[in-house]
């Protein structure tokens, strides 16, 4: 197996993922692996699987749960392969998934015993045998409260009925898991503070992840890609 | 990533088929390392609850749940047993395809996956397959008419079996047919299952120089060993 270098986005529901992981690419110098939604939902024209697993939780977490990790790696190896030296930053992870969504979605009886079980197999084996040992966790954080207000504001359709009670429970699994159960450096950003608007904030953000990580994670080298075609002109 | 192994071989047959009496004629004769079916880990379960009756009983509810975790514990034997090299060659009682071409294949013939369940397994088996499973070197198929199985059955009485119907067994056996004989790569040698079983040592012997010429294992020795040093 390949040497991969992933940093791992992780986050509540709402905390501005999408937007953070847009800033993360435009301004480091890394291969950035989203969550294979479409992978999700449409399954070579036989149906959705979001959409079963929201309509009847029960009856499908255990096929969402498993077939979503597995995705997800599949997502980062093809990726890998095609440019294997990159270094990853990935939205969300298959150990969120675990520790954190499965997890709760076990606890609030959406798995039984034997679906967990079988599940935690699945994982256990493709993590050992698929999965480096993570370069780090970048956790988004925030209090369970701003995640809902960021969610009212942004009004997705398929986001209505998550509950404050629902996000508390998240943010502390994410809390236990980031903050006390792992090996793997975590580097925890305050989100609390509105990023989306304020550049600021944003470039503090990057630089907050370039002291941690770098030189592994860095910005991209916009100055010298500028200075190279200038020469170039100059010899003309 | 596909492993190196010494030899592989897949040994496919429906369920009453003879195959663990062929298994014990080949481990006695040749120094082969044997994968059984992993059936014990479908039936055990750290609690009360048994991923094979739970599919027995309610076969649309579980069926994905079932036909995920057999591939997986067969994804994980192959594993264990592909990476060593201890042995001049490895036969495994069914494999990943089978479970697929023909037992998880049926079972969505059946209506007990859905079309979107059988995608998603399929979507699993493409990748993990081309990751996991060594193409083998060859397959043998012990071809037996689903009466007899439905026999065989009978006779030995396991408590699992006991209430399969024959037309299940002439299910499996067509899904069998289509595979083995149908159009694929690997080498497969075709062996008449509907004989009594053996208990004569000539006959024994005979069925495996039947297999040792086929694929070769006699003439392998050497090379075998200079790859492996």
């Amino acid at each position: 197996m390949k040497h991969k270098q992933q940093f791992f986005v992780e986050g509540n529901i709402g905390v501005g993922k999408s937007t953070f992981l847009k800033i993360v690419e435009e301004t480091l110098d890394c291969q950035m692996v989203f969550e294979p939604h479409e992978k999700w939902q449409d399954i070579n024209g036989a149906g959705n699987l979001l959409h079963h697993f929201y309509a009847d939780t029960q009856r499908w977490a255990y096929t969402f749960q498993s077939y979503a990790f597995i995705t997800r790696v599949m997502e980062q190896d093809m990726l890998a392969a095609q440019r294997p030296h990159a270094v990853q930053v990935v939205e969300r992870s298959v150990f969120s998934d675990r520790y954190c969504f499965a997890q709760l979605a076990t606890e609030a009886g959406n798995m039984n015993k034997l679906e967990w079980q079988v599940y935690q197999h699945w994982f256990d084996w493709l993590v050992g045998a698929h999965m480096e040992k993570p370069a780090g966790f970048i956790y988004l954080r925030t209090a369970p409260e701003t995640c809902l207000k960021r969610l009212k504001k942004r009004a997705r359709s398929e986001e209505t009925g998550v509950s404050l009670e629902y996000l508390t429970a998240l943010h502390n699994k994410h809390e236990n898991w980031l903050l006390r159960g792992t090996d793997v450096p975590v580097l925890v950003l305050d989100c609390d503070i509105d990023f989306e608007h304020d550049e600021n904030r944003q470039a503090e953000l990057i630089k907050q992840i370039t002291d941690a990580f770098g030189p592994v994670l860095r910005t991209v080298p916009k100055a010298s890609a500028c200075q190279f075609s200038i020469e170039n002109l100059e010899s003309f | 990533m596909p492993f190196v192994t010494a030899l592989m071989l897949f040994l496919e047959g429906n369920i009453g088929a003879g195959k663990s009496s062929f298994l014990q004629i080949l481990a006695d004769h040749l120094n082969c390392k044997v994968i059984f079916e992993p059936h014990h880990r479908w039936q055990a379960s750290d609690d009360s609850e048994n991923i094979l009756d739970l599919f027995y009983k309610n076969p649309k509810r579980w069926a994905y749940t079932f036909e995920t975790y057999t591939l997986l514990t067969r994804l994980c034997d192959h594993q264990v047993h592909t990476s060593k090299h201890d042995h001049q060659f490895v036969i495994s009682e069914r494999s990943p395809y089978s479970g697929r071409y023909c037992f998880a294949a049926n079972t969505h013939a059946q209506g007990h996956l859905t079309d979107l369940e059988w995608e998603l397994y399929q979507s699993l088996c493409d990748h993990l397959f081309a990751q996991h499973v060594a193409k083998p070197t060859g397959m043998i198929y012990l071809k037996t008419s689903p009466e007899i199985c439905y026999k065989r059955l009978n006779i030995r009485n396991r408590k699992e079996e006991s209430t399969l119907p024959l037309e299940y067994l002439e299910q499996l056996h067509a899904k069998h047919e289509t595979w083995l004989l149908g159009k694929q790569d690997i080498p497969t040698l075709v062996l008449d299952g509907n004989l009594p079983y053996l208990h004569d040592n000539e006959s024994k012997q005979h069925l495996v120089k039947l297999v040792s010429d086929f694929f070769g294992i006699g003439k392998l020795n050497e090379t075998q060993a200079a790859v492996f040093c």
